[in-house]
């Protein structure tokens, strides 16, 4: 009994300690905390809900509309009262922290003993995926925990629980397109489960007005495109969100060692292939709930090495080791690439520069357009959603005719664009066309970074 | 002992004495050259080379050192060219009585066992892998074959972990063995095959250690090239690099590759013989990760057919057992010493077409003269352009830095680096001016083999930009020329 309550209260420190991680990898190594996407969500979580939700992105050329959510507005109103880091932390540790205690919850409603549904859960805690969650500003976590709260509600089978569970799947919905489709999984599922009218009914009412309320054009509708199949979602090779190799291996076995009980986890079983499906056809942030069903199919695996009969019990004890050598080095091996992420000085000194000189778009890497968006506060041209065919024209008349219609201004370019992360040769595409001086002026050089000018 | 086994016994004490006395005529591959210069650096420092300061112009190596510890070993008794070609040596006899040891547990003859150690004697795409550290791999894959294929594997445990773990730390077919495991376990449970737990168990083992050992080791290739690791980050233009039909089938060996086949029709679909499921399981995931640039065509090869003299030897025995059973049986001693003739003659005459078309691969002497050469009257900070598979005998011989060489993994822009290198005798001067200019390079390397590859570049005869400095088969230029951009 005590090992019971003692358990799950760990699991929380345990939570709390993984997600303050990578603000700690950032204090100590001087990495950015807010790099990549997370500046983004930072930015427009400086927007009230009234001027977020179905609002216009004024940083970029075409307008693009504000990816504004739940979360956003949440955070909007924490940082009144806290300051910006610490909200995100803030917000981040307490999801994250509900979340993973839901998921304890609804392993237990799905018949798994506690002892497993205690290891599932430090499966999920060493995922890179759960860091990527709720260690960072990551809008899809809120969505995640209010899945799993509707799933929880759900079951208590009464009105006032079927109604806090139709509020929980709509804030999910409110999250992302992501969690609204991880939302629809678990009513589907919990329906199916309970096989009752009122439960049908219950799935399309909510099926109708999450349907509103994605097409009513204020809610965010953006994701990721679809993992590279089949090694896209393996953190271990060099995947960002993903899940360790040694979660997945085990899986495959649990897969195998569960097989029998197929009827019983049928949910799991049906919920995991979904997710796949997802994640390698419409959207890798599909990732956030698949490690939840791949943690129980690992779990089970580990349990069996532990539990079954061994010829051989050295080589139990050997595998064992292994394995958790294995989770632990995916663990690790994540957080030192979180200490990576920082951006070249020089380019912050030059997008600093571009701040204070006129206005006009830039054209950059894709990867480098929130910083500019933040840093520079100018409107770009490429965000990552857009390909980059514009970074491989070569021909400087039409390009510059192209950039001038869309009000572009200076072009940036470093030393990692020109070697591999857009262009292989040095007369390719763009830096081709910028030879031409009667369209093209260097206007900044800071370190390896160059700020080109349109000429007129 | 029967006069057959006596002339396979002799037969293999001469292909020994064959590959004794061939192999130090040959030089080097250029990743003999890569194993040379690790085990030089083992010897001077105790590791292996990592941050290699000569390898394109300054990079990291990921090393398997096993084999470079073991060349840095023999190196004690003699100088570091010398012991790379006794470590071959001893490698190439001890693989002949591993294939015996093995074929002799599997098949459960001795004379068909010897028959498949003589048709590996006289393999020729042993020639392709001299100087690697695939044949050390391949070693320790048939000693594990072996031990596997025993019917009590528990009194065995101990050994198998250790050769699975100096196989780790050997080559990176480390991942073709598992794979092959995995393919193995599949077919003993679909057909249903008996086997003992603990073989699954080892099975399963092995995998993780595997996973979690490449994961350890490769980590920073796997940040840095991603899934591309897997495929050795093999520039474009020499992927896919296949033989033809005929080439494969004489490289995989005449008689073991339709000795192999019919062995495995026989005992996969009609007797289910579960060591003869082991050696295909191995054989497909050869073909697989061959074809998929898992692993390099060489390696491939010679590993399918080590595998193919060994089920080959199932052929053999049921060929002398079907002799036994008809009235040419009196006859069967002749018979089998007549069609060991064919195999010999057969062998060694695609073992030699085979060894002058590898003679003619590799640097000839004067190629390696002229690179001695420059270690003695070129400054040593001067980078040296060559074909991209000269760079590591340039590195380890002259120790000037390179543009490139076979070595590809960490590299970021090797197909840009490769593409250039493959381009440049066979470019416009201004290109190849800017090639130099791109990578600092001021010497060129134009070798015997990269003439006999492609006519002379005329950019090569203006001396005002190229001064031939070095003239004796292989040339050596002194580029003088700029590209000033405009």
């Amino acid at each position: 009994m005590k090992n019971k309550i003692l358990m799950p209260i760990l699991l929380v420190f345990l939570a709390a300690a993984v997600i303050l991680m990578p603000l700690l990898i950032s204090i100590f190594s001087g990495s950015d905390f807010f790099y990549g996407e997370a500046k983004y969500h930072l930015r427009i979580s400086k927007l009230t809900p009234m001027q977020g939700f179905g609002g216009i992105d004024y940083l970029t050329v075409n307008g693009q509309k504000l990816d504004y959510g739940a979360y956003h507005a949440i955070l909007h109103f924490l940082t009144r009262l806290l300051p910006q880091i610490f909200s995100v932390i803030l917000l981040g540790l307490i999801t994250g922290v509900i979340t993973i205690f839901l998921y304890y919850l609804a392993l237990l409603r799905l018949g798994l003993s506690d002892s497993r549904a205690i290891f599932a859960c430090a499966i999920v805690l060493f995922s890179p995926a759960f860091i990527e969650l709720f260690g960072i500003a990551n809008p899809i976590g809120i969505g995640l925990m209010g899945s799993l709260l509707g799933f929880m509600l759900y079951q208590r089978k009464d009105f006032i629980g079927h109604f806090l569970a139709f509020i929980s799947f709509s804030f999910a919905a409110m999250c992302g397109p992501i969690p609204a489709i991880g939302s629809a999984v678990l009513l589907v599922l919990s329906v199916l489960l309970e096989r009752k009218r009122q439960g049908f009914i219950f799935l399309a009412a909510c099926a109708f007005v999450m349907t509103v309320m994605l097409r009513s054009g204020f809610l965010p509708l953006r994701v990721h495109g679809p993992a590279d199949f089949p090694f896209g979602i393996i953190t271990d090779l060099g995947f960002s969100p993903g899940i360790g190799i040694f979660s997945i291996l085990t899986a495959i076995v649990g897969t195998y060692v569960l097989w029998k009980r197929k009827m019983e986890y049928w949910p799991i079983y049906v919920s995991t292939l979904i997710l796949f499906l997802l994640v390698f056809f419409f959207s890798a942030d599909a990732i956030s709930y698949l490690m939840f069903s791949i943690a129980v199919f690992s779990a089970a695996a580990i349990f069996r090495f532990v539990e079954g009969s061994w010829e051989f019990g050295r080589i139990r004890n050997a595998l064992l080791i292994v394995i958790l050598c294995g989770f632990i080095f995916s663990f690790v091996s994540y957080a030192s690439s979180i200490s990576a992420r920082t951006y070249d000085q020089d380019l912050v000194d030059s997008l600093r520069w571009l701040k204070s000189a006129s206005t006009g778009a830039v054209l950059t890497a894709p990867k480098y357009s929130y910083l500019v968006q933040s840093v520079a506060e100018k409107s770009v041209f490429l965000t990552p959603k857009y390909n980059t065919t514009i970074l491989f024209e070569r021909n400087s008349k039409r390009l510059f005719n192209v950039l001038k219609l869309s009000k572009v201004k200076y072009i940036v370019i470093d030393d990692q664009m020109r070697n591999g992360l857009i262009w292989k040769r040095d007369d390719e595409g763009l830096l081709f066309a910028l030879r031409d001086q009667n369209y093209f002026k260097l206007t900044y050089v800071k370190g390896k970074i160059q700020v080109w000018e349109l000429a007129g | 002992m029967s006069p057959v086994r006596n002339v396979l016994l002799v037969l293999i004490l001469l292909e020994v004495a064959w590959w004794g006395f061939t192999i130090p005529s040959h030089s080097l591959s250029d990743e003999g050259y890569f194993h040379l210069r690790q085990a030089e650096n083992i010897r001077s420092t105790g590791f292996p080379l990592v941050n290699d300061e000569l390898s394109y112009g300054g990079r990291n190596h990921i090393i398997l050192p096993l084999y470079d510890y073991f060349v840095a070993l023999i190196s004690f008794i003699a100088n570091l060219e010398v012991a790379i070609k006794i470590v071959n040596f001893i490698l190439i006899a001890c693989l002949i009585a591993s294939v015996f040891f093995v074929a002799r547990e599997m098949a459960g003859d001795v004379t068909s066992a010897l028959f498949s150690a003589v048709a590996f004697g006289l393999l020729p795409s042993i020639l392709d892998n001299m100087g690697s550290s695939i044949l050390l791999g391949l070693l320790f894959i048939m000693i594990l074959i072996f031990f596997i294929s025993r019917t009590n594997i528990s009194n065995n445990l101990l050994i198998i972990s250790i050769i699975f773990v100096l196989l780790l730390f050997t080559n990176i077919i480390y991942l073709l063995l598992i794979i092959g495991l995995l393919l193995y376990v599949f077919f003993i449970k679909t057909e249903e095959i008996k086997h003992s737990q603990g073989e699954l168990e080892l099975i399963l083992c092995a995998t993780l250690v595997s996973v979690w050992f490449s994961m350890i080791i490769f980590r920073n290739a796997l940040i840095f090239h991603g899934v591309e690791v897997l495929f050795g980050n093999v520039p474009e233009q020499l992927q896919n690099q296949f033989p033809n039909t005929i080439s494969l089938v004489i490289l995989l060996g005449l008689f073991p590759f339709f000795l192999g086949l019919y062995a495995i029709f026989s005992h996969i679909f009609i007797k289910k013989n579960k060591s003869v499921y082991l050696c295909v399981s191995l054989l497909l995931a050869s073909f697989f990760l061959t074809i998929f640039s898992f692993v390099s065509v060489n390696d491939g090869i010679v590993i399918s057919a080590s595998l193919l003299c060994v089920l080959s030897s199932f052929s053999w025995k049921e060929l002398i057992f079907s002799i036994e059973k008809t009235k040419l049986s009196n006859f069967k001693a002749h018979l089998q010493l007549l069609a060991i003739l064919m195999v010999v003659l057969i062998g060694i005459a695609t073992l030699q077409t085979s060894a002058n078309i590898y003679n003619s691969s590799i640097l000839s002497v004067s190629d390696i003269d002229a690179i001695k050469w420059m270690s003695n009257n070129i400054q040593p900070s001067a980078k040296v352009m060559a074909l991209y598979d000269e760079g590591n005998a340039i590195a380890a011989l002259s120790r000037h830095p390179t543009v490139g060489d076979s070595s590809f993994i960490l590299i970021g822009n090797s197909n840009a680096i490769t593409g250039d290198q493959l381009r440049f005798f066979k470019t416009y001067e201004t290109d190849a001016v800017k090639i130099m200019n791109k990578y600092n390079a001021s010497i060129i390397f134009y070798s015997q083999r990269a003439q006999a590859q492609s006519a002379k570049p005329e950019f090569l005869n203006n001396k005002e930009c190229f001064e031939l400095i070095y003239d004796a088969g292989a040339q050596i230029f002194n580029s003088k020329c700029r590209l000033i951009a405009s």
